[in-house]
């Protein structure tokens, strides 16, 4: 898998696979050369927008969790546990935008009320700006949809403005690395999602293998929710080129959308008009004290078992039966 | 959303007041060096994220916050002193783009030193425990720790102050950002001077950067999005203009917390949008002299 | 006392002085004169130290300053007033004269020696809180006077004092000098009221496009027409 730039991705035919890890708008930037060149993209960053029809191509698999999956794993969680008045602090971007429609979708299951949606600036690194207002409205929820360095932050100053006294926050996704990189007070009670946590070893094989493994390789080290993620997307794509007997694209392709894989987390197939990865949605919750490691960063509250009901449909992605 | 209250509004104020102080720490350096130097210390917001990460350093090793809000600026200033001495002197005289480019490229070097030496992803600054949570300031709750940082600014800005007004070495940097040949006519040795208000305005990058830590972590980038900004107040309170460098940053920190109140999405924006109303209503204010 | 042989100049890659010689000896008056841009302006920078480019030589009681910075010789004793008076905008009258201070020993008794200058310049001391640059023109030439007099260096040097000063206050300077003179104060002066200049002057130097053209005492050049037409005359 060499790593190329734009036009330059790829030839027409066969052999050559992608995998990358980047924000929404790069993946879809990515996805619209491969699809042109016929080569298999495999994406594990989160977008609703690269499962539907318009952006999807025959050559477009997604490993990652997509926003509705996320939001909608949480929200039921949450919204069931926490209360129905919920307040959005939510990064201007599609990544902020998909996962507040899908808590709103999924809210609308729980009679939820939207006490109002504050969008915020990429980058931004203050949010004291925010918060009172935020506070002001009383919510019993405050669903916080950003992500990495906005998240560290918005977390951080959430909590030194004392609103987890009174709100519980959520997160859609709660990153491992950025629960490291901001530390255990700033991410402390808030409850998210996720697709990976090294700590469900201990109920799928699957899992305990992949961490001794990587455990054998990086000196006792656990992996990551993106590191298993990486591993995952270029896995399924070397999985199904040996299931072909073939590096031809459309073999291949055929091959990925015929399996049933379990690698790194439980079963996993990738649903045939959209290529999404089926998959279970982690619901975890960080934690402050009791940790046995410093990769011992998570209690894992409920998992949303994998099942196509959890999708968008078929239909809604624009894809015809 | 629900209507504002007069308490939310004052809380605002209040928030964009806390803002508006690292604002004013970052740029009165930044001023003080180019007021005096006419030199734009593009490596100022790399001499702040330092500041941060030797303050993390500093702790991981046994120290407290208390120890570092003495140890960094000192620590920083005395590396902005070599850097004076070593980099910047040999291009005095040589136009206003050498000393601009050189400290640009030194920022690239700053942060890549310390992306290797600290590693690529941010730390966690924990926020000193006795100044943890939020107090009632009886418009509603504030943290505690924001408002030490208003208060550290005003200590900052009152120790400036009365260094510049009451010492002879404050008297000859007032003159010498004025007219540096008339200093040197007079007996000072001005390239003594240039180093040591480059040392002074280092070390106050150095402790705002300190100071900010525990808003929003350490990372290698932090420095760049609070120069940008930074630059915005020295221009809307007047290049190398201390007295405009502190109003300016108070403005900018209620502009954007103002904006955010009614218009969110607009916050990070209404502050280029403000400079460009400066530059347009008071086309002098960017090169405004200085006091 | 200064010993001024072979003093080259440049502004970039124009030769503004050539083989520059002159002499103070301590306690006179010395002058220099000639028409605009003869070089006296740049013969007071060379040897103040504020010019790029120098060679030659310049002793000052018995040193030689050519490879000093400025602030060097200001601490051996010399001291220069420029032509544009130099009033630091922002300062107070007392700051400007405290600035006089600041880099001398004499600091210590910064007290006394303002003190010693209210009373030789009663116009400033009655405005010493004012904002310097809110004064006439002629009272800033005196506080820029008194600034570079009150660390008490052995040599002044002036450049154009009377220039865009009222008359009454020309006269009340230049009976200043005579009087710095009757201290023991060695002054270097360039005016271009050349009658004014030579009758307190002892002796004067003529320059023109860059060298010195004519030495002779303050009373013979009074005298000689034919020098004052040719070289001083607008």
């Amino acid at each position: 898998m060499k790593r190329r730039r734009g036009r330059g991705a790829g030839r027409e035919g066969e052999g050559e696979f992608r995998r990358r890890s980047l924000s929404a708008a790069v993946q879809l930037a990515i996805n619209n050369v491969t699809k042109e060149r016929g080569v298999i993209f495999n994406s594990i960053s989160q977008s609703d927008a690269i499962n539907e029809a318009a952006d999807l191509s025959k050559y477009t698999f997604h490993e990652a969790l997509n926003p509705h999956m996320t939001s909608g794993a949480v929200g039921r969680y949450a919204f069931a546990k926490f209360g129905k008045k919920v307040a959005f602090l939510t990064a201007d971007y599609a990544y902020g935008h998909e996962m507040v429609r899908g808590f709103l979708e999924v809210g609308k299951e729980f009679n939820i009320e939207n006490l109002g949606d504050i969008r915020h600036p990429l980058g931004t690194t203050d949010f004291s700006t925010l918060l009172p207002r935020l506070q002001a409205l009383k919510p019993d929820i405050l669903c916080i949809s950003n992500f990495g360095r906005d998240q560290q932050i918005a977390l951080k100053q959430a909590t030194d403005f004392g609103i987890k006294k009174s709100i519980q926050i959520i997160a859609p996704l709660l990153s491992h690395a950025s629960r490291v990189a901001a530390g255990p007070q700033a991410f402390e009670g808030v409850v998210g999602g996720c697709s990976f946590y090294w700590g469900i070893e201990d109920k799928f094989a699957s899992t305990k293998a992949f961490n001794d493994a990587f455990r054998k390789m990086y000196d006792g080290k656990l992996p990551t929710d993106y590191g298993a993620l990486g591993y995952g997307g270029v896995r399924t794509v070397l999985e199904a080129v040996k299931g072909a007997g073939s590096v031809e694209t459309n073999k291949v392709v055929a091959a990925l959308e015929a399996l049933k894989y379990d690698y790194y987390k439980g079963p996993q197939y990738y649903r045939k008009c959209d290529h999404q990865s089926v998959q279970s949605v982690l619901v975890i919750k960080s934690k402050s004290k009791d940790m046995k490691n410093e990769s011992d960063v998570f209690e894992v509250l409920s998992t949303e078992e994998p099942n196509e009901k959890y999708l968008r449909t078929c239909e809604a992605l624009g894809h015809k039966s | 959303m629900a209507g504002l209250s007069f308490d939310l509004i004052a809380l605002q104020l209040f928030a964009g007041l806390a803002l508006g102080a690292i604002y004013v720490l970052f740029a009165i350096g930044l001023s003080l060096i180019f007021g005096m130097l006419t030199v734009v210390n593009f490596a100022h917001g790399a001499f702040y994220m330092v500041g941060a990460y030797v303050g993390l350093y500093l702790i991981s090793i046994g120290g407290n916050f208390w120890i570092c809000l003495v140890a960094v600026p000192i620590a920083i200033g005395l590396f902005g002193l070599a850097v004076e001495r070593v980099l910047i002197r040999p291009l005095y005289g040589r136009g206003i783009d050498y000393p601009l480019l050189l400290t640009f490229g030194l920022s690239y070097v700053m942060v890549e030193c310390v992306r290797i030496a600290f590693g690529k992803t941010g730390y966690p600054f924990d926020t000193p425990e006795v100044l943890q949570g939020a107090v009632d300031i009886g418009v509603g709750y504030f943290p505690l720790y924001r408002l030490f940082v208003i208060g550290a600014t005003a200590v900052v800005l009152l120790a400036l102050w009365l260094f510049l007004e009451k010492t002879s070495f404050g008297l000859i940097i007032r003159a010498g950002a004025r007219d540096p040949q008339i200093v040197r006519v007079l007996g000072v040795d001005v390239s003594r001077v240039w180093l040591i208000v480059f040392g002074i305005g280092t070390a106050i990058a150095g402790f705002a950067g300190l100071l900010a830590a525990p808003l929003q972590g350490v990372i290698p980038e932090m420095g760049g999005t609070i120069l940008a900004e930074a630059f915005v107040v020295t221009v809307v309170g007047g290049m190398g203009s201390i007295g405009g460098a502190v109003l300016a940053g108070l403005l900018v920190g209620v502009v954007v917390s103002m904006t955010s109140l009614f218009a969110p999405e607009m916050a990070k924006v209404s502050i280029f949008a403000l400079m460009a109303i400066v530059l347009i209503v008071r086309p002098q204010a960017s090169s405004a002299a200085p006091d | 006392m200064l010993q001024v042989s072979k003093l080259n100049a440049w502004y970039g890659a124009s030769h503004a002085l050539q083989d520059i010689g002159l002499e103070v000896t301590k306690g006179e008056i010395v002058c220099l004169i000639g028409r605009n841009g003869a070089g006296k302006t740049t013969t007071l920078k060379s040897i103040m130290g504020l010019m790029g480019r120098t060679r030659g030589s310049v002793t000052f009681k018995g040193e030689e300053l050519l490879r000093q910075p400025a602030h060097v010789r200001f601490a051996l004793g010399l001291a220069y007033v420029p032509e544009e008076r130099r009033i630091v905008q922002g300062l107070s009258v007392r700051e400007n004269l405290r600035l006089g201070l600041v880099a001398s020993p004499a600091k210590k008794r910064e007290a006394e020696l303002l003190e010693e200058i209210a009373v030789i310049f009663p116009r400033l001391a009655e405005r010493m809180d004012q904002e310097a640059v809110t004064m006439s023109g002629g009272e800033q030439q005196m506080l820029a006077i008194a600034r570079a007099m009150i660390a008490k260096p052995d040599l002044i040097m002036l450049d154009e004092p009377s220039e865009g000063i009222m008359p009454v206050l020309v006269d009340e300077m230049f009976e200043l000098f005579r009087s710095m003179k009757a201290q023991g104060t060695t002054v270097l002066l360039v005016e271009q009221n050349v009658e004014l200049a030579l009758g307190i002057a002892d002796r004067a130097y003529v320059l023109d496009q860059g060298s010195v053209v004519h030495q002779a005492s303050a009373q013979a050049l009074l005298a000689d027409e034919e020098i004052k037409e040719r070289y001083c005359s607008v």
